[in-house]
């Protein structure tokens, strides 16, 4: 029987019926579905979470144990600034120290915005962001620039990268015998710091 | 089970019944006139968009059995069309049975095909007018051999031929089946009431006539003399036990009086389930094995397609709710299991949070977690240790100026980082190594204009850097004269070059091996 000869009057009401019932059962099939994905979802978010709080529960004893061995170290990094919010006034601090116990002509500086540093370095928790520092110290001698670079880690300001030093002879004149600058030595350093990022999330909510 | 609406027609009566739950209900009989188109049509109306199956009982029947070659699809209906055409060429219904195919080995395997054709369609015009009037769906017309085909299947004859005999309304009806398969039909008026000779012995009769169609059967060669044939005999009233007697007693010859317990036996059916007498059987097995073939137009049977459209669109609903159930119903069973697992699992959750906390309690007091404790530590012992300053590279720088004294050092630049640039520049991944490089710029003091000796003292100096043992490569990056052949060259031999300083600088860039 061709299609076109059909009495569709006829199979009207059965197809209907045929399309309820496919909506029906598509509608059922589809929540029933959604509502079984989602409680599995959630199951495997449990089990995660319970296997994270079984381990932490079993490994109790090598958490105390890490507690008491790393708080120290922690706290000292805390106190030199290497841990929170950057420590300008420390760095500055330090230049100044460092100047002096060198003896050096004069320190100028210059620092850079923070920014996320692109060091990699496992510091799960904590972004590790970066100020960079741009020092110009003018020197009698090539080995003041060492003995200030010793006299400034000496402060334990915070954690730093020496990155670039650039040595260049002053402008020659006429021997003189006055005490001024021979060498100009221009170095790039990045202050590096450690901040909790579930903190930063809170305080940026 | 659907109720199926089943007639038998024979020239002299009708019989009416309805089909239902695998048994025959409301089984009606009249005389084949008015009174029974009458009561038909009120059936019809009774039982709307119910399959009507038509089985008439007549001698206007013809039976013709071919052999055709075995084609399939387009090949075969037309073969078949054509054949049906060359046999019964005016007749409105008429069919094709496939019977089968050739048994002999070594042969084509040909196919073997029933021609069956209803003759004239007078019997059945009134109720067809019914039919037609009411729209009822009409599943068929079959001829009563046709629907006992089941039965001489059901009986299993141990033969190849079966002769089956049945008393009917319509007269003596003598089946011829091959195999199972129905070859060839014949009724003859059999009222003995009628007859001058009525009391003549019944067992008799049957025999007489069981041996007309033996001998067409012999003669037509539908079965060979030489072949078994069982002749089985509905005998429901049990009073034909002296026609096996009555038979010619050969060898390839033999009787079985079948009573209705056997015939019930062989159809798997209990004695209250099935009529006691023979054309009743045959509606019921009408209703239970309607034969595939009809002799309907299939015009006639258009309604009949309708119907089973509707039904299969019904039926297809009904199973697309019940897959969606079953379905959805698995889906909240395993969601519900999943709510129970989730909550024994918060449970031991808060089991061991409970047991951690407790020991937690005891812990010293910290900013933060042991795991973040630890990680700062070693993420500033590791930048700690990455730290360097410019000595090391000085140092190097020192050592060779030391065997060059003519060489005066003018610039220094150093950096220090991961790859071939300072981490300020290029980001620095864990794995590359870090490596102190620079750029020295110095010049041959004193130089008195010959740049042949500068160059050698340059190449001298630049491998006594590269000889260190911490230095991985030395390259001179500018010589005091430009020997590349593409650049412009300008100067003067009468220069005096001890009052331009700076005329044999040079540069070269330093790298040092990385630290491990």
């Amino acid at each position: 029987m061709k299609l076109s000869k059909l009495p569709w009057g006829i199979l009207r009401a059965p197809l209907l019926l045929l399309a309820a019932a496919a909506a029906l059962s598509v509608t059922l099939v589809y929540f029933s579905y959604q509502w079984s994905a989602a409680s599995g979802a959630q199951l495997a978010r449990e089990r995660a979470a319970l296997s994270g709080i079984r381990q932490k529960s079993a490994q109790v004893d090598q958490e105390k144990q890490l507690i008491e061995r790393y708080r120290g170290p922690y706290e000292a990094l805390q106190r030199g600034g290497a841990i929170g919010a950057e420590q300008r006034v420390n760095w500055l601090d330090a230049l100044r120290a460092a100047n002096q116990a060198v003896q050096t002509l004069g320190v100028d500086y210059q620092l850079s915005q923070q920014a996320a540093s692109n060091l990699k370095l496992d510091t799960a928790g904590f972004k590790l962001q970066q100020t960079t520092m741009k020092i110009n110290i003018k020197l009698l001698h090539e080995e003041d620039l060492q003995h200030f670079l010793r006299a400034l880690d000496a402060q334990q300001a915070g954690l730093y990268l020496l990155q670039s030093c650039v040595l260049s002879r002053s402008a020659g004149g006429a021997f003189s015998v006055r005490f001024e600058p021979k060498l100009g030595a221009e170095c790039e350093l990045a202050w590096l710091s450690l901040v909790d990022a579930a903190q930063e999330n809170v305080s940026g909510q | 089970m659907a109720t199926k609406i089943l007639v038998s027609l024979t020239a002299r009566s009708a019989r009416f019944a309805l089909f239902e739950r695998g048994a025959l209900a409301q089984l009606a009989g009249y005389d084949n006139g008015e009174a029974a188109w009458s009561a038909f049509g009120a059936l019809l109306q009774q039982h709307p968009n119910t399959p009507v199956y038509l089985m008439l009982d007549t001698v206007e029947e013809e039976y013709r059995t071919e052999v055709l070659p075995h084609v399939r699809g387009g090949a075969r209906r037309d073969m078949l069309q054509r054949k049906l055409g060359q046999l019964f060429r005016t007749v409105p219904y008429r069919a094709t049975w496939l019977q089968g195919r050739e048994q002999s080995s070594g042969k084509r395997r040909d196919d073997i095909y029933l021609f069956l054709a209803l003759m004239s369609g007078e019997l059945l015009r009134p109720y067809l007018d019914h039919i037609q009037r009411q729209r009822a769906p009409l599943a068929g017309i079959y001829l009563l051999p046709q629907v006992s085909q089941a039965l001489a299947t059901q009986l299993k004859c141990a033969t190849p031929g079966a002769l089956l005999v049945s008393n009917q309304q319509g007269g003596l009806r003598q089946s011829f089946f091959l195999h199972g398969r129905l070859r060839i039909s014949r009724l003859t008026p059999f009222d003995l009431q009628g007859d001058p000779q009525g009391d003549r012995d019944v067992a008799q009769h049957y025999a007489e006539e069981i041996e007309k169609s033996r001998l067409f059967l012999y003669n037509s060669r539908l079965l060979p003399r030489e072949a078994r044939l069982t002749v089985q005999v509905l005998d429901f009233d049990n009073n034909l036990a002296a026609l096996p007697a009555q038979l010619p007693q050969e060898a390839s010859l033999g009787c079985q009086c079948l009573s209705f317990e056997q015939v019930c036996a062989a159809l798997g059916s209990t004695t209250t389930q099935l009529p006691r007498d023979s054309e009743a059987l045959h509606l019921y097995l009408l209703g239970k094995y309607p034969p595939p073939v009809s002799l309907a137009a299939a015009q006639l049977t258009g309604d009949f397609t309708v119907h089973r459209l509707r039904l299969g669109l019904y039926a297809t609903s009904a199973a697309l709710v019940a897959l969606g159930v079953l379905w959805s119903g698995y889906n909240l069973m395993r969601g519900y299991a999943n709510q129970a697992e989730i909550k024994s699992v918060m449970a031991d959750s808060a089991r061991y949070r409970a047991q951690y906390e407790a020991a937690a309690r005891h812990f010293p007091a910290a900013p933060v977690s042991a795991e973040k404790l630890r990680r700062a530590v070693d993420a500033a012992g590791q930048i700690k240790q990455l730290g360097r300053t410019p000595e090391s590279f000085m140092q190097t720088v020192a050592h060779g100026l030391d065997a060059f004294p003519q060489v005066q050092l003018n610039r220094m630049e150093w950096h220090y980082g991961a790859g071939p640039s300072a981490i300020g520049a290029q980001a620095a991944t864990a794995n590359a190594p870090w490596q102190q490089r620079g750029e020295i710029e110095a010049e041959i003091r004193p130089f008195t204009g010959d740049y042949r000796s500068a160059l050698t003292q340059i190449e001298r100096f630049a491998a006594a850097l590269r000889a260190q043992t911490n230095v991985a490569e030395v390259t001179i990056a500018k010589l005091p004269v430009d020997l590349d052949p593409s650049a412009t060259l300008r100067g003067s031999t009468q220069d005096n070059v001890e009052t331009k300083p700076g005329a044999a600088q040079f540069k070269l860039n330093i790298v040092l091996k990385a630290e491990s």
